[in-house]
């Protein structure tokens, strides 16, 4: 009799390593979570909200306005620990994959 | 080598299952005259023709005649949709057939923007004086229907944003080729070669490019294919995000992207500068399942406020193609026992999966992990990770459990497999530990050549695409035009959003749609999908505009949205004045929708 191959659904794998949740989490960053950059100096286009109209915090490269206090730009990955502890950004969030809707 | 269960609907023509299972596998089917690649032509012998022909999942062909005290009909049927109808009921037989005549268009009579079917004095002129603007794939700026009677074009403004930088891009990248340059390009032997820019040429699974045939639908001027679209004399102006169309066939498109979120506000912020103090409607098509569904994310917001900015101003979408797909789920957690949500992972399945869980800020759940063979590979509390390596070190699973997202306070957990993992029904169970609200919704992010979904049954609400849920914003769901019922296109997503809102706004027609054919000059083809209804009302919305300019009328956001809304015709949906969750508030209606600007302005 010929061997049964193992189903995909036998394989044993190994436990979840559960990780430090305080290790480089962000309160303001909203991106995918398991995509995070890994190179600071990657560029990273993100839209930003700020509290006060016009404020455009040091280091963020402005590219479109979108209205006093929304904009997009691009930032290096490793600028974002600064604009999360910056009191006047509102949030960040990371360019995000968009697909065709046929 | 060894036989592997297929999990296909046996009681099938064998060449019916072949073509389930190469779809499983990545594989498409050729598109033809009258056929998707997605659909697949059959003939099959019904007991009841009124119940087949009403199916939203049928497109029909013709009755050939009685056979044995049934009916033999012929019919294109969507790959996804082949064991659903085999096993409906007064199903006889279904086996593949020969391509088949495709229906005629009738999007603008059906929604009544046809010019006999427009009130006395309107002064809508085709949507002359509105700039009609796209973020699309494909541009056939050659095509016939974008062409003025004097052969200028009808483009003011072409954004390649993945094109050649120049000192000019806007933003810094891509390039905009002026009305001047395709005018040029235009007077060229070969004028996609003069201009550097064209839609992708026809391949055996992709017939014309989408954004071709959604402009024309919303814009043509049908001096090519002899029929109009709903706002023949707009201005037109385009954002191409897309490397090429090319790469979404095959299995290759696992995994890629049209662009982002970012590229898409600044394809909005350059429309909307383009139009200048012009009125000015832009259509998308575009979005993914994942996301909150509050409109509380950036991108959301971003769109809100370009269309908030100044009157005269609106952004179309459509509703996305999803609620027959399975990719979401909801319930409630009670306090101190758990939920299981089951995630089936075909054999197929190809790049990442990927889920989200969204639930409120006042609960805390702990997420648990089990295999399809039962193995519990742990649990992930809320603000931690979790990950499972490979022997080489690489990520196989990857959990994240964040606790309060920064736009809306809620808490989200988002679980990504590696196509290594094994296939079946995984099970995250959702553990209550501290529960004050307790529902959440999930759902299963897109992937084109093997989508993963919940288990039976599902649950098609809040299916809106992930950009689709703004407050601002007018989404679009589909219905078959071509049937009396007109019954709700089987794959048109449904609201509400998460937090309860009524969207989609308004329905069109999407279902079997003819428009522009790109690299034809003059010819049309077919295509289906939310992403055909959307540009139905982009163009009627570009009739309220250019009418109520011409009265002087101001429309803000919050007025544009009650017009389109409150015109729209019921019977379907059932009964009168209220929102259906794929409907919304009715079928568009270009019409009353003209005169109820004409009543702002005294009429």
């Amino acid at each position: 009799m010929a061997e049964e191959p193992d189903g995909p659904d036998r394989r044993t794998l190994p436990p979840m390593d559960i990780e430090d949740p305080a290790r480089g989490s962000y309160r303001k960053v909203r991106g995918r979570p398991g995509r995070d950059p890994v190179d600071p100096d990657e560029p990273l286009a993100v839209v930003i909200e700020v509290a006060e109209p016009g404020y455009r915090p040091a280091g963020v490269d402005v590219r479109a306005v979108l209205s006093e206090t929304l904009f997009t730009a691009t930032v290096a990955a490793a600028d974002l620990a600064g604009l999360d502890r910056d009191p006047r950004v509102v949030a960040v969030e990371l360019g995000g994959r968009l697909d065709q809707i046929d | 080598m060894y036989l592997d269960d297929a999990d296909i609907y046996p009681d099938m023509d064998p060449r019916l299952q072949q073509a389930l299972d190469r779809r499983g596998r990545g594989l498409r089917t050729v598109a033809t005259a009258s056929s998707s690649a997605d659909e697949i032509g059959v003939v099959a012998l019904v007991e009841d023709v009124d119940a087949w022909t009403a199916r939203s999942d049928v497109r029909p062909g013709a009755v050939v005649g009685e056979v044995d005290r049934a009916w033999l009909v012929t019919a294109r049927v969507p790959l996804t949709r082949l064991e659903r109808v085999r096993r409906a009921d007064g199903v006889r037989s279904l086996k593949p057939a020969q391509p088949l005549h495709p229906v005629l268009q009738a999007t603008v009579p059906e929604i009544e923007a046809d010019p006999p079917a427009l009130p006395a004095g309107t002064l809508a002129a085709g949507g002359a004086g509105v700039l009609v603007g796209f973020v699309d794939s494909g541009a056939d700026f050659a095509h016939r229907n974008l062409i003025r009677p004097d052969g200028s074009t009808r483009l003011v403004a072409l954004w390649h944003q993945d094109g050649p930088s120049t000192q000019d891009s806007p933003f810094g990248y891509g390039k905009r080729y002026s009305a001047r340059d395709i005018d040029l390009a235009l007077s060229q032997p070969d004028p996609y070669a003069a201009l550097g820019y064209g839609p992708a040429p026809d391949s055996p699974t992709r017939r014309g490019s989408h954004g071709t045939h959604v402009v024309d639908i919303a814009t043509g001027n049908g001096k090519g294919s002899g029929v109009p679209g709903v706002a023949p004399a707009a201005d037109i102006a385009f954002v191409d995000p897309a490397v090429s169309d090319i790469v979404w066939e095959g299995v290759d498109v696992v995994g890629s992207s049209f662009g982002d979120s970012v590229q898409l506000l600044e394809a909005l912020r350059f429309l909307f500068d383009e139009a200048g103090d012009t009125p000015c409607v832009v259509n998308i098509s575009l979005g993914t399942n994942g996301g909150p569904h509050d409109g509380s994310s950036l991108v959301e917001k971003g769109i809100d406020a370009l269309v908030a900015e100044r009157p005269g101003r609106a952004v179309v979408i459509a509703a996305s193609n999803s609620f027959d797909d399975g990719i979401h789920a909801a319930g409630t957690v009670p306090a101190g026992g758990s939920v299981d949500l089951r995630w089936v992972l075909p054999e197929s399945i190809s790049a990442q999966g990927e889920l989200e869980v969204w639930y409120a800020g006042t609960d805390r759940f702990r997420a648990e992990l089990i295999t399809p063979g039962g193995q519990s590979l742990g649990s992930v509390a809320l603000g931690a990770n979790g990950r499972v390596r490979a022997d080489d070190g690489t990520t196989l699973l990857f959990v994240s459990h964040r606790r309060a997202d920064p736009n809306n306070g809620d808490n989200v957990l988002g679980v990504f497999v590696e196509d290594r993992l094994p296939a079946g029904t995984w099970t995250i169970r959702l553990h209550g530990e501290q529960v004050a609200d307790g529902g959440y919704h999930a759902w299963i992010e897109r992937n084109d050549a093997s989508q993963s979904s919940f288990a039976e049954p599902h649950d098609g609400s809040h299916t809106l695409g992930s950009i689709s849920c703004g407050r601002l914003s007018l989404v679009v769901g589909s219905y078959d035009a071509h049937k009396p019922g007109k019954p709700l296109s089987f794959f048109s997503s449904a609201g509400p959003t998460r937090d309860g809102r009524q969207k989609p706004e308004i329905s069109a027609p999407g279902h079997a749609v003819l428009a522009a054919h790109s690299r034809t000059g003059t010819g049309v083809t077919q295509k289906s999908g939310t992403s055909m209804a959307a540009p139905a009302v982009t163009g009627v919305v570009a009739l309220v505009l250019a009418e109520a300019a011409a009265r002087g009328v101001v429309l803000d956001a919050g007025t544009l949205r009650r017009i389109v809304t409150e015109s729209g015709r019921s019977d379907p949906p059932t009964g009168t004045g209220g929102w259906d969750d794929r409907y919304g508030s009715g079928r568009v209606d270009a019409a009353d929708a003209l005169r109820a600007v004409q009543k702002l302005d005294g009429g």
